[in-house]
């Protein structure tokens, strides 16, 4: 029998903003515990919070990226719950009045283009930190607590329940990240949990109109332990539809790296248990329109529009542009390279996508930290298509650029490298290289026409790889069947 | 509209407040009397109203964002009932079910 996986994602964002979201203490990730704290995100008695206008921003150009209605109006609610991360006893939260609605995001799902929904996004903040002495939270017998986290701005982003396989999720994800990157929103760092996700995922007989009940998977610290995750659950969910006794009741699990498997946490509480109310200490926001037009204005071209303009006025392929466009930083590099240079964009896309993203996979680097400028990929090419160097020189000049920033042309010149084309130089070379090697020589002229291969690597060797392979070829031959004729 | 005493019971789990059985009893007469009382409000038309939530009809109040001083450790730690290593040191958080 075939079986639908059902998975919808709860995306948590930390937004990047120098302070907290309704108090000045920094945002600063890894301080000393304790130290970026204050009466207002201790949830100490009296004390009064003010919104940070960064916050709300930030949001609204999130909404805004994500296809959004922005909301005239909204309100922060309480979400009361009690647990030792959440000082105040409450979670402010926008329940009722999220700031943006009825979004989507366009994902290339196994080549097709296919708008998620994304019903809701709302503003809210994030909880302390906790560490459990022993191995886990179950075994501690006590929890140490650091509220320098407590209240930093969090955008919950809600997708829909259209994502239909673990790897239709962990794209989704990838998609959406390189969005916040590109609007930078958040420094979108899993490992340190600025961006996290929960997912909740059923199983249903194809064809059914009811979706089965739900789990949600927590503590998933990549789009890796997203997926697998996903797939233990699935699998878990098909075996218990498969023996007739589906799940009951809605749950949460944990997913345990250690194990690669998901285990059972808690029962879901019922949300009205929450108890959500207006909270009245924050008052009500008004998004004016001019506002909305203002942050709309300075939105940067999105990856999806990116991707497609690159197909359309670069001529790449649909590869190339989805690559390329997968990071900003990388984008903006290939754009300004192509600006420095009169050749074929493929040839840059090539350069970056090849040599330059192997180096930094080498060196376990970021796009950031690379040293290799634009201009200097461009005068690169240039050297290249001027036949000033040879291919082989050029990776090895690409690679001194890469390490040391130097710029290519400063590099030929001082290691004069200059590719050697003076037809009387390579004669020279060709005549004395035929002269040393009889037997290969006889071998060419008796038919192995590979001999030639080894007699073009000596002519090579001798100019130290700088002569122009195809005319070190070229002379090759024609001294060759000169002497085949005599 | 009343309240029941398993209604209040499960309230005081919520609220994580310990009840007595006879406190239970107790407790749901008296809040039944106040919930009485606040029904009189019920007879008041407020079809046209819109519900008061705050004390003032004041709009997007905020701050710029900028780091302020926080507080000390030293004070921020002066209430914690136990703490180690400059963090808040709580009891188990998790029972095993």
């Amino acid at each position: 029998m075939a079986y639908e996986i059902v998975i919808g994602l709860e995306v948590h964002v930390e937004l990047k903003t120098e302070s907290k979201l309704c108090c000045g203490c920094s945002t600063k990730f890894n301080a000393e515990v304790n130290t970026l704290v204050c009466p207002v995100c201790l949830g100490l008695p009296g004390a009064l919070p003010v919104l940070n206008k960064k916050a709300v921003e930030l949001s609204i150009i999130t909404g805004l990226a994500l296809n959004c209605e922005i909301a005239e109006h909204c309100q922060f609610d309480r979400k009361q719950y009690f647990y030792p991360d959440l000082p105040k006893g409450y979670q402010l939260t926008q329940f009722y009045h999220p700031i943006g609605r009825e979004g989507w995001l366009e994902v290339n799902l196994a080549g097709k283009n296919r708008k998620i929904g994304i019903p809701r996004i709302h503003l809210e903040e994030e909880a302390g930190r906790s560490y459990h002495a022993g191995k886990g939270i179950i075994d501690a017998e006590y929890s140490l607590l650091d509220y320098n986290r407590s209240s930093i701005p969090l955008l919950e982003i809600v997708t829909a329940p259209e994502l239909h396989s673990p790897q239709e999720a962990k794209k989704f994800m990838e998609c959406l990240k390189t969005t916040l990157e590109y609007i930078d929103v958040s420094d979108c760092k899993m490992a340190e949990g600025s961006l996290r996700c929960d997912a909740n995922i059923s199983v249903r007989h194809r064809g059914d109109l009811q979706l089965g009940k739900r789990v949600e998977i927590k503590n998933m610290n990549s789009f890796r332990a997203l997926e697998a995750a996903l797939e233990d659950e699935a699998k878990r969910q098909v075996s218990l539809l498969q023996q007739g006794t589906p799940l009951q009741r809605e749950e949460s699990r944990a997913w345990v790296e250690e194990k690669g498997r998901t285990l059972f946490m808690r029962f879901k509480e019922e949300p009205h248990e929450y108890r959500y109310f207006p909270d009245p200490d924050l008052l009500p926001i008004e998004i004016a329109d001019h506002w909305i037009q203002d942050l709309r204005s300075q939105l940067p071209e999105l990856p999806q529009i990116k991707r497609q303009r690159y197909l359309r006025e670069y001529e790449l392929p649909a590869y190339d542009g989805e690559l390329l466009s997968s990071s900003k930083q990388m984008a903006d590099f290939f754009e300004l390279a192509v600006q420095a240079y009169d050749g074929e964009p493929k040839k840059v896309s090539n350069w970056i996508l090849g040599e330059l993203a192997r180096l930094i996979n080498l060196e376990k680097i970021e796009f950031g930290q690379v040293k290799v400028t634009p201009g200097a990929l461009a005068q690169l090419l240039t050297l290249l298509d001027q036949k000033v160097i040879n291919g082989k020189i050029a990776k090895m000049v690409f690679e001194e650029t890469f390490y040391t920033g130097k710029k290519p042309e400063a590099i030929v010149a001082e290691k004069d490298l200059e590719q050697v084309s003076d037809p009387k130089v390579i004669k020279e070379i060709v005549a004395r290289t035929i002269a040393a090697h009889p037997l290969p020589v006889r071998d060419y002229l008796r038919g192995k026409k590979k001999a030639l291969g080894f007699l073009v690597g000596q002519v090579m060797a001798e100019t130290k790889g700088k002569a122009n392979p195809e005319m070190v070829r070229d002379l090759l031959d024609e001294e060759l069947s000169f002497l085949s004729r005599s | 509209m009343s309240l029941t005493e398993q209604q209040v019971k499960a309230l005081s789990f919520q609220a994580r407040l310990q009840l007595t059985a006879e406190e239970i009893v107790s407790f749901t007469a008296q809040l039944n009397k106040i919930l009485q009382y606040v029904a009189i409000i019920q007879e008041v038309s407020v079809d046209d109203l819109e519900p008061t939530i705050y004390g003032v009809s004041l709009t997007n109040i905020w701050r710029e964002d900028r780091v302020r001083l926080s507080l000390e450790r030293e004070a921020v730690l002066a209430n914690a009932p136990e703490q180690e290593n400059f963090c808040f040191k709580v009891p188990k958080i998790l029972e095993e079910d």
